[in-house]
């Protein structure tokens, strides 16, 4: 009679969700936590000095040990964890707890890999988090939380303000140009002429452009409902895409030199760049010459730009951290862990080393952040950067497409396909124009209508391709 | 009366203290097992041991990373070397304008670039780097140009360098490789207190060194950040680029990031499950350590990363360490195990890298430490138990017997006794018993007399009571030892007239209180016995030579064989036993000879068996004449088989005497068969004597038996003396064989691995298999071979030579002892083939392993190359390789190899034996050597065992080496020693520069 009594209040409370399971842990015989990330640089020392506070207080109380492995970069992560999942020969066995963008997320819970997360939280613990980030973590349509919210970022643009200073000085070139797309253009085109044929501006995540661009031009690309994805392409908004970055491109005006553009802004070759937010915190302080010979340089953040007359838009990026699923005790415990890594100090500790973004409501308010901020002596970088953040995530449209089968194919597909066809283009117009064409002629046909329909067929076929 | 007062005390505690004894003295004996018979103290010295190995095992693996992997960077470094030097001719510049003209520095490092990335990709570490003895930016003094490019993860390599970072180096550098700046990148390579040792301290030390071998410099640096707020900290080795003047080009090394080096020590259970932890560092002078590197829950529980000394408590353990100043209070073991970095005499072999692993005393012993517990707990519950079990035992037994006591202490005296049962059957038998005897007590000793009488027998009684002078004696005692003159009064005589009798008559006890006596010409036997009392001694005498007579009659009658007529083998051995036994003193010199007749088949078969018999009876009959009185025992042991013993003698010589003669006459006597021939005895017999070649009657049976066998092995008829010389070698025979088999039925072998050097590298290259018999009988493999081809089991052999031999390097390189890329020379008997199922097992089992083996052909003296060919095939097919083996003995010479395809040619040890002075064998290596050039054979030395050996072998061009002086045959592969290579790199040099 008791029995069914406790199992009919079980039965009554788990909808609810108030009740959040707790697992007795072994301070004697403590549990080992594998955690791989793709953390480097100043992420990695302050993710690391956060985790050792945690298995030194916390953690060593409770019998806890997170043993933190950088993977390198967040492709090598994936790769590995395919790797450890499909227990390929001489692969690592799969950690307890991984940093994961939705896409592998998606393909771990796809192998029931990963572990709900929900089980272990409250309703009340949920609702601390951003409702955005909570969603993108429901993985399917059991409502499951999957992925577990410690950190994202967004775009902005960073501009060697040494550089702009002089340029506006001589062309009265406004700052307002960078807040549009076509204004970075006009910008770069000026700059172009003004500093003898230098490109101005360059980016890098290409993805970004095209699927912000297209959504603020009304196209969601890639919209997904309950896991089925549809396929939305608009020749009439791919083309604005097209005329505000291949067209400059070609004509000098962007540039792309080395790996990243960060490092083309490191070494004078641009001026202004679009990035992630995380990585905003390496903006150099000086520029360096070929023949490695310095000077200094001021750094100017601006909002991501938008498209003349559109609603402002921006990515919502960054990985969440995700559970294998295992025994009780070591799912417990990796809760544990990520709980108090985002506890509001801790999380904001993080977010303001790091470059990343808060994930809890009352660690994204921007009082709260700049009273850490002022404690902590920041001034400077950290500062503007963590400023335009919080800007952008109050007054801009944050978005990131749900996941779907074969996600990441398409993600690359899209990253790569009109990059690709610049480049191409670029190549082509130095050949033409050695071969004596004129550079206008040759422009006209290496970006115009023609050019334009045979990428948009090749892209819809690569396209096909990825999603098959 | 004090004293019986003391014994006498209750059956409780009879009962209970002697249980209660005999479970303390188990439960002592027990502990005292456990405690001094070291048990407790082998788990402890097992777990440290334990520690130990795998610390040494993985401080091998480590070492091998980092000298043969991480470290070796002298290809790489004459490459850059060259386009340094191609760099500076082109421009028509000297290494000194290095200093002052950065533009060409950065040219030079622009084509160095490239070479960094492969090597990179190749060398398993997380960076490279260059930097040159020349200026980084114009104009800048303290500037050095250089490349330097990591790989945060050198486990995986991603298409593009897209994992790959420029760390120092010009932008075009960083443009046309296609690799992203590192977040702390600098154009030009600063030195400051933190980071300078990688640099100067190789170079510095090449510039004062005379050594013109750049690596001799090379520089293992501490861990240490390249530039403030850099986190990533990395441990490098750095080591000169020389020119060809001995100036220094600049510096080239590689570097370890201290969370790369932690991920490849952590990589086992030994962190996970056991709490192990691995720490590289240094030896400080105050026999401290300086931690680089530290892996495992044991360390980051215990130490802040920052605590960069580790201090340690000797143990009576040799490499076994406590450590102490752990943050928890945690009591660690540590062994610590020194690594071999730098060569001898070298600029850095004063720092001392080691290894130290680590494991909470707790988790270590934690086997040893239940074990003790338990086993206090089952000696304490034993105890208790025990006593307890004991008190109720004991009580239970004492009730009724107290309550016995009880009825019988209150009956009437007089009356019947009526008991009550207790249930238990012996006391309720003891109390019928008491009824009983109760009950017929009167009667009996009233009856008693008249029996006695009525049944005749002849009894005698006396008693000697003590303060009396006189002994009580009945008239049958005097009658029985007819002593009727002995004056006696009333039944009494003298004290003294008593002993004088019991002395003079009591001589002669034929068995055991049975004596015999003549008396008025008879012979009497009378049974003897007494009672002793404090007071008195009652003792009783009883005729019974009727029985004995009865009885000596039956034993002999059963003593006799049916057959002969002459003693049966069980009369012998009761005989001999006596003699053997209480009789020893008689048997002076003796012999046991052992007969067996020879043809008694042939009789039987072709005269039928009654002839058999005959002729078995005359022989017996015949044998009389070894016979003499109180000397001889004749037996027949079985069949055709006859025993002697022939004892007494005064020496051995007059018992060869009669023995030859009595063997003498007994061979020229015969049968007569009933075909009317006359048939004469022919026997085999072997003899033994006594005491020389045993004392014991059983020795002295196998020894006479043994001389038998021999005898009738060998030359039959004949009578042979035991040969112990022959016995203990022949005895040694058939122990070998059966150590043989255990070692093939328990596979009781292992292999040791003898190092194959490579000369054109100096480095190790492979290893010949060579089996070790685990049996102590046997103590070679040639032993083994000996006695496995004698004994038809050669086939075995060869399993065992591919089935352990393979296994046992697959289990080497699991524990990554060996690399998988070594050579394994296999040697497979050429007689032996393998069958199907054998190849299949080892294709199923060991097909990886393969196309590492190199088979050793001998080329067989019974000349069946089928098997071989076969063999070989067999292995070519997989992917492996042949040798020939021996060449120049007997069997493998020129012919061989020009018969047999193989890949190489194992030039045998006693030619390579003093090659150096010996011409005959400068000039069949030399032969070799050109002929093997031709057909692209490879040779390989075996059995270098001096200095000049080697140098004369690596003169005329061998390929390969192999022998004591490289490397003995050790269980575990061993490395080649540094000195060796560096020898053998200095020869080969200098034969190419003569």
């Amino acid at each position: 009679m008791k029995k069914t009594l406790c199992l009919l209040l079980a039965l009554l409370m788990l909808p609810l969700g108030v009740l959040a399971e707790t697992v007795e842990l072994s301070p004697e015989a403590p549990q080992v936590l594998t955690l791989w990330h793709y953390y480097n640089g100043a992420q990695q020392q302050i993710f690391d000095e956060l985790v050792l506070e945690f298995n030194e207080t916390i953690g060593l109380e409770k019998g806890i040990v997170i043993a933190p492995v950088s993977q390198g970069g967040v492709n090598d992560l994936a790769d590995k964890l395919m790797d450890s999942a499909n227990r390929k020969t001489g692969a690592a066995r799969m950690p307890d707890i991984f940093a994961a963008y939705a896409d592998t997320a998606h393909a771990m819970n796809q192998m029931d890999l990963v572990a709900d997360i929900s089980r272990y939280m409250t309703a009340e613990e949920e609702a601390e988090y951003m409702d955005a980030y909570i969603q993108e973590g429901r993985l399917d349509a059991s409502g499951a939380l999957k992925v577990f919210p410690i950190a994202k970022s967004t775009e902005m643009m960073l501009v060697n303000k040494t550089e702009w200073d002089a340029f506006a000085a001589a062309t009265g070139a406004q700052v307002s140009l960078l807040s549009t797309w076509e204004g970075v253009v006009e910008a770069s085109r000026m700059y172009y002429e003004w500093s003898g044929g230098k490109a101005f501006f360059g980016r890098d995540a290409f993805a970004n452009y095209i699927l912000i661009g297209s959504l603020q031009l009304g196209v969601e690309m890639f919209s997904v409902e309950d896991g089925i994805m549809t396929l939305n392409l608009d020749e009439a908004v791919m083309r604005r895409l097209w005329d505000n970055y291949v067209v400059p491109y070609v004509n000098g005006w962007f540039g792309a030199y080395g790996r990243y553009r960060s490092d083309d802004v490191k070494t004078g070759q641009l001026v202004a760049l679009v990035g992630s937010t995380s990585g905003a915190l390496y903006f150099p302080a000086e520029v360096t010459r070929d023949d490695g010979s310095t000077y200094p340089i001021e750094c100017m953040t601006l909002p991501l730009p938008n498209f003349r007359d559109t609603q402002p838009c921006a990515v919502q990026q960054g990985a969440g951290m995700v559970v294998t699923k295992s025994t009780p005790e070591r799912e417990y415990a990796a809760t544990v862990f990520l709980k108090w890594f985002t506890q509001t100090e801790n999380n904001i500790v993080f977010s303001l080393n790091s470059g990343y973004l808060p994930v809890k409501k009352e660690a994204n308010q921007s009082e709260l952040l700049h009273e850490v901020m002022e404690q902590q002596n920041m001034t400077g970088l950290v500062h503007d950067i963590i400023d335009i953040g919080v800007q952008i995530t109050s007054s801009y449209r944050l978005y990131t497409n749900n996941a779907f089968d074969n996600g990441y194919e398409a993600r690359q597909v899209v990253d790569a396909s009109m990059a690709r066809e610049a480049e191409r283009a670029l190549e082509q117009l130095g050949m033409l124009t050695e071969g004596g064409m004129d550079r206008q002629a040759a422009l006209e046909l290496l970006t115009g209508d023609e050019a334009f329909a045979s990428w948009m067929e090749s892209f819809r076929k690569d396209m096909m391709t990825a999603l098959k | 009366m004090a004293n019986k007062k003391k014994r006498k005390s209750s059956i409780f505690i009879r009962v209970l203290l002697p249980l209660i004894a005999i479970v303390g003295l188990t439960i002592a004996l027990l502990v005292v097992s456990l405690n001094f018979g070291g048990a407790f103290q082998n788990l402890r010295v097992n777990a440290l041991d334990m520690l130990e190995e795998r610390t040494q095992s993985r401080s091998r693996s480590l070492e091998y990373d980092m000298i043969n992997r991480w470290s070796n960077l002298e290809s790489t470094a004459d490459t850059v070397q060259g386009i340094i030097r191609r760099k500076l001719r082109a421009a028509g510049a000297e290494a000194e304008d290095m200093k002052t003209n950065a533009a060409l520095n950065a040219e030079i490092m622009l084509e160095v670039a490239p070479t960094l990335v492969s090597r990179l990709r190749a060398g398993g570490t997380t960076g490279i780097f260059v930097v040159l003895n020349g200026i980084g930016v114009a104009g800048q003094e303290n500037t050095w140009s250089g490349v330097y490019l990591r790989d945060s993860d050198p486990t995986t390599n991603t298409a593009a360098n897209s994992d790959i970072l420029l760390v120092r180096g010009m932008p075009p550098v960083s443009r046309a490789l296609g690799v992203s700046l590192d977040s702390y990148w600098a154009a030009s390579c600063v030195f400051d207190e933190y980071n300078r040792d990688v640099f100067f301290k190789p170079m510095e030390a090449a510039l004062e060194g005379t050594s013109d071998e750049a690596m001799h410099y090379g520089y293992w640096c501490m861990p240490f950040q390249l530039n403030k707020n850099n986190p990533v900290t990395v441990m490098t080795y750095s080591m000169p680029i020389l020119d060809q003047d001995g100036g220094v080009l600049g510096v080239i090394g590689v570097d370890m990031s201290v969370s790369h080096l932690t991920s490849l020590l952590t990589a086992d259970t030994f962190s996970r499950e056991a709490l192990g932890s691995y720490v590289l560092g240094m030896r400080q002078e105050d026999g401290s350590i300086r931690v680089a590197c530290a892996a495992g829950t044991s360390y980051k529980q215990n130490f802040h990363a920052e605590d960069s000394l580790l201090t340690l408590q000797t143990e009576p353990e040799d490499n076994i360490f406590s450590v102490t100043g752990s943050r928890s209070g945690t009591n660690l073991c540590a062994a610590v195990i020194p690594l071999e970095l730098y060569d001898s005499n070298t600029a850095f072999e004063g720092d001392q890298w080691v290894l130290v692993g680590m494991q909470p005393a707790e988790s270590l012993m934690a086997f040893s430490r239940q074990f003790q517990r338990t086993a206090i707990i089952a000696v304490v519950a034993a105890l208790l138990g025990s006593v307890l079990v004991a008190a109720i035992a004991s009580s239970n037994m004492v009730r009724p017997i107290t309550r016995l006591v009880r009825q019988v202490r209150e009956a009437e005296p007089g009356s019947e006794i009526s008991l009550r049962e207790t249930n238990i059957a012996e006391i309720d038998a003891l109390a019928g018993a008491i009824e009983t005897m109760n009950h017929n007590a009167l009667e009996e000793s009233a009856r008693f007399a008249t029996i006695m009488q009525m049944t005749g027998m002849r009894v005698g009684v006396f008693e000697l009571k003590k303060n009396d002078d006189t002994v009580f004696c009945s008239p049958g005692f005097f009658e029985l030892l007819d002593c009727a003159g002995i004056p006696h009064t009333n039944d009494r005589i003298s004290r003294e007239a008593f002993r004088q009798l019991m002395f003079d008559r009591f001589t002669d006890e034929v068995d055991e209180n049975i004596w015999r006596f003549q008396t008025k010409g008879q012979t009497l036997y009378l049974s003897y016995r007494q009672v002793e009392h404090d007071e008195f001694i009652v003792g009783t005498l009883l005729d019974v030579t009727e029985e004995i007579e009865t009885r000596m009659e039956l034993e002999r009658a059963r003593d006799i064989d049916a057959l002969t007529g002459i003693l049966n083998r069980r009369a012998f051995a009761r005989m001999t036993q006596d003699l053997f036994g209480r009789r020893r003193d008689t048997l002076k010199t003796a012999a046991l000879v052992m007969v067996d007749l020879d043809n008694l088949k042939f009789l039987n078969s072709t005269y039928g068996h009654d002839t058999g018999d005959n002729f078995i009876r005359a022989f017996a009959h015949a044998l009389g004449v070894f016979e003499k009185e109180n000397q001889s025992i004749v037996a027949r042991r079985s069949g055709d088989e006859f025993y002697m013993l022939l004892y007494g003698y005064e020496s051995r010589g007059e018992l060869e005497e009669h023995i030859h003669q009595a063997w003498q006459q007994v061979s020229t006597q015969g049968v007569v068969l009933p075909d009317g021939s006359f048939y004469r005895f022919r026997a085999s017999g072997g003899m033994a004597w006594y005491p020389e070649d045993a004392s014991t009657l059983s020795k002295l049976l196998h020894y006479a038996d043994f001389a038998m066998y021999k005898v009738k092995q060998d030359a039959k008829g004949n009578l042979q003396e035991f040969d112990s010389a022959l016995f203990n070698e022949e005895s040694y025979l058939i122990d070998a064989r059966a150590a043989l088999d255990r070692m093939i039925d328990n596979q009781l072998l292992h292999f040791a691995y003898q190092p194959i050097v490579s000369v054109e590298t100096g480095d190790l290259w492979g290893y010949e298999l060579l089996m070790r018999p685990d049996v102590p009988e046997l103590k070679s493999a040639g032993a083994v071979l000996r006695l496995a081809k004698e004994q038809g089991k050669l086939h075995h052999i060869e399993r065992l030579t591919w089935f352990c031999g393979l296994e046992s390097v697959r289990l080497m390189t699991e524990r990554g002892l060996m690399g998988k890329d070594m050579k394994l020379f296999i040697n497979s008997i050429a007689s032996q083939k393998m069958d199907l199922v054998e190849r299949q097992h080892v294709i199923d089992c060991y097909t990886d392993l393969l196309p590492q083996v190199v088979l050793e052909v001998t080329e067989a003296e019974d000349n069946n190359m089928d098997y071989t060919r076969r063999k070989m095939k067999f292995i070519r097919d997989n992917g492996g390789e042949v040798a020939i083996d021996d060449y120049g003995t007997g069997y493998n010479s020129e012919l061989a190899l020009v018969d047999i395809p193989c890949e190489y040619v194992k030039v045998d040890a006693s030619f390579v034996r003093d090659v150096h002075k010996d011409a005959n064998k400068q000039a069949l290596v030399k032969n070799l050597m050109s002929y093997a050039k031709t057909r692209g054979i490879a040779v390989l030395a075996e059995g270098v065992e001096t200095r000049d050996e080697m140098e004369t072998l690596i003169s005329f061009g061998v390929d390969y080496l192999q022998g004591f002086y490289l490397g003995m045959p050790r269980e575990k592969p061993q490395q080649v020693l540094p000195g060796i290579r560096m020898e053998i790199r200095n020869m080969v040099w200098k034969m190419q520069n003569s």
